[in-house]
């Protein structure tokens, strides 16, 4: 009996640290594990106790990247357990508040995390030194993201601005029309991305993946929306338990979370693209059918594809957004506390970021619960690699190492939010 | 000719905090190296704790505009994106100021919620002196 083990023992352009374990025996592939190995952080548990108005703010600390899904979850859980009814003037100000995220979020996986595996380089400083007019086009947008972020969230990073019933302040028509000719840019400078990134060399992979993702119908998700999957599923949020589960396996210190029936599925850009392109901006649906990417695309690796037509959705939806912004009447309404359950999903940059919370009659919470992006979609990332390495198993311990770090890049993990992630090492027997 | 001083750290970590107090009595920024904004700048000034090397509150001083911080001081994940990395991504860009300078600190304490060690917080009068002989400052 012959053991081969490839391992990488700390996965590069990722968000947080994690692992990645292949085991070969006899020429067939035995396992292939992405191993988060960050210390769970018990943000659940550190929850409980507080009042409702203090979560946005702990919540937010879960992410420095998409710090607004962790908040915004949060905000909407409260809401719907205390029977709020969020007038749109508010949640159209939110929705502007998430397309900064979606913006800053994307503009940083596209060109320093994902762009360099397609270029045959080691990381963003290199594409940077063979491509400047990319990179500063990527960073640009970023920061046309992070002005959204610092306008409305009051910071770029761990923004302060949301409150359960509404914001603390609201910006000014004069501050957000500031920004439109920002956003006007970045719309032109995400169609030069996509242009650029179409023209790139994509392995020819489809995957069977069950897509899941809000949809809501009258508009590309963002902040609201039923879940729903490419399989059927159609349910409200506060279902999510009855479908999904989550479990502990011993390579990771993330849940894995799994369809009931113990499929693996994908959130993300994939999923929201497959079930909702056809709500799109016309600009964005030319693009597309421009590049041969169909309505639905099921390449792991043209997700770089989808996030730069998401990034010019998010310009376009900003535009729209600040051009019909009338402050609300209020900053916020007063909220009743009461003995409930309250559920949030939004999509944050990757994927659904779901949230349950049961409060006592005062307001404080006795149990919180919160599902993020990734571990999510880490069995369908191991799902990936199995097809990936499967198929190439001849090949040297540095080319499957490469090629498996990329597949996990695909999907723009988030190892720090999952912890509750990458080294990779493939052994051979 | 102007003249950036920022400051590294997080000010709650022992002597960690050597950037953004050195910064703010030099009248500089406490930075956010994500952030910056150098367009115009012809001389960047960084200050920053050094990790732990065998002698606390020594004085390292670099050259950043001649050659890349050391490598010691590189990144893996993008969560450890931090000043060597931002002024490698500045100079392929072709953005670095003509004049860069990094001095950094070897530290002894980074608990969370200690103040300076007393041999960091003791060189601080000698890093304000080579901060303000460096022209521009």
């Amino acid at each position: 009996m012959s053991t081969r083990r490839i391992e990488v023992d700390l996965l590069t352009r990722v968000e947080g640290e994690g692992a990645l374990d292949i085991e070969i025996e006899n020429g067939g592939l035995k396992t292939a594990h992405l191993r988060i190995f960050e210390p769970p952080r018990f943000f659940e548990a550190l929850l409980r106790g507080r009042d409702y108005a203090e979560i946005p703010d702990i919540t937010a600390r879960i992410c420095g990247i998409c710090p607004i899904a962790y908040q915004m979850g949060a905000v909407q859980a409260v809401e719907r357990a205390f029977g709020a009814d969020i007038p749109a003037a508010m949640r159209d100000l939110r929705r502007l508040l998430y397309c900064g995220e979606w913006i800053e979020s994307h503009a940083l996986h596209v060109v320093m995390l994902h762009a360099p595996d397609f270029c045959g380089l080691p990381d963003g400083i290199a594409l940077a030194r063979e491509q400047p007019g990319i990179v500063r086009a990527g960073l640009a947008l970023k920061k046309t993201g992070n002005a959204l972020m610092r306008v409305i969230g009051g910071r770029e990073i761990h923004p302060v601005n949301l409150r359960p019933g509404g914001v603390f302040r609201l910006p000014t028509r004069a501050e957000l029309a500031a920004l439109a000719p920002a956003l006007e840019e970045g719309r032109e400078t995400a169609i030069r991305l996509f242009r650029w990134a179409a023209a790139l060399p994509f392995p020819e992979v489809e995957r069977d993946y069950e897509f899941v993702a809000l949809r809501h119908g009258g508009e590309y998700p963002i902040t609201a929306g039923r879940l729903a999957s490419s399989r059927g599923l159609d349910i409200d949020i506060g279902d999510f338990e009855t479908e999904f589960e989550e479990r502990q396996v011993t390579h990771s210190t993330a849940l894995h979370a799994l369809r009931r029936n113990g499929g693996a599925y994908l959130t993300g850009p994939l999923a929201r693209y497959a079930l909702n392109s056809n709500l799109l901006p016309e600009t964005a649906k030319t693009l597309a059918e421009e590049a041969g990417l169909g309505p639905v695309c099921r390449n792991p690796y043209k997700s770089i594809l989808v996030r730069c037509l998401e990034m010019l959705f998010a310009c376009e939806e900003a535009l729209r957004l600040i051009a019909a912004y009338t402050p609300p009447a209020e900053a916020f309404q007063p909220l009743t506390p009461r003995a409930a359950t309250g559920f949030g999903c939004t999509e944050a940059p990757r994927g659904i970021c779901w949230h349950r919370y049961d409060f006592a009659g005062d307001g404080s919470v006795l149990a919180a619960r919160i599902v993020a992006p990734t571990t999510q979609n880490q069995p369908a990332i191991e799902e990936d690699l199995v097809a990936l390495v499967g198929g190439m198993l001849a090949a040297p311990d540095d080319a499957i190492r490469a090629a498996a770090e990329a597949a996990i890049r695909n999907h723009d993990p988030c190892i720090s939010c999952a912890t509750h992630f990458l080294r990779l090492s493939v052994r051979r027997a | 000719m102007t003249t950036l001083i920022l400051g590294f750290g997080n000010p709650d970590r022992g002597d960690d905090a050597l950037g953004p107090i050195a910064t703010a009595q030099l009248g500089g920024a406490h930075a956010n190296p994500l952030t910056i904004d150098l367009a115009g700048v012809t001389t960047l000034i960084c200050l920053d704790a050094a990790a732990p090397n065998g002698t606390p509150g020594r004085i390292h001083e670099f050259d950043a505009s001649a050659a890349q911080l050391p490598a010691a001081l590189e990144a893996v994940s993008s969560h450890g994106f931090g000043l060597a990395a931002a002024l490698e991504l500045a100079r392929a860009l072709g953005e670095l100021p003509p004049r860069v300078l990094v001095f950094a600190v070897e530290g002894v304490c980074f608990d969370h919620g200690a103040p300076l060690s007393p041999a960091v917080a003791a060189a601080l009068p000698e890093l304000q002196r080579r901060v303000r002989a460096v022209p521009g400052a």
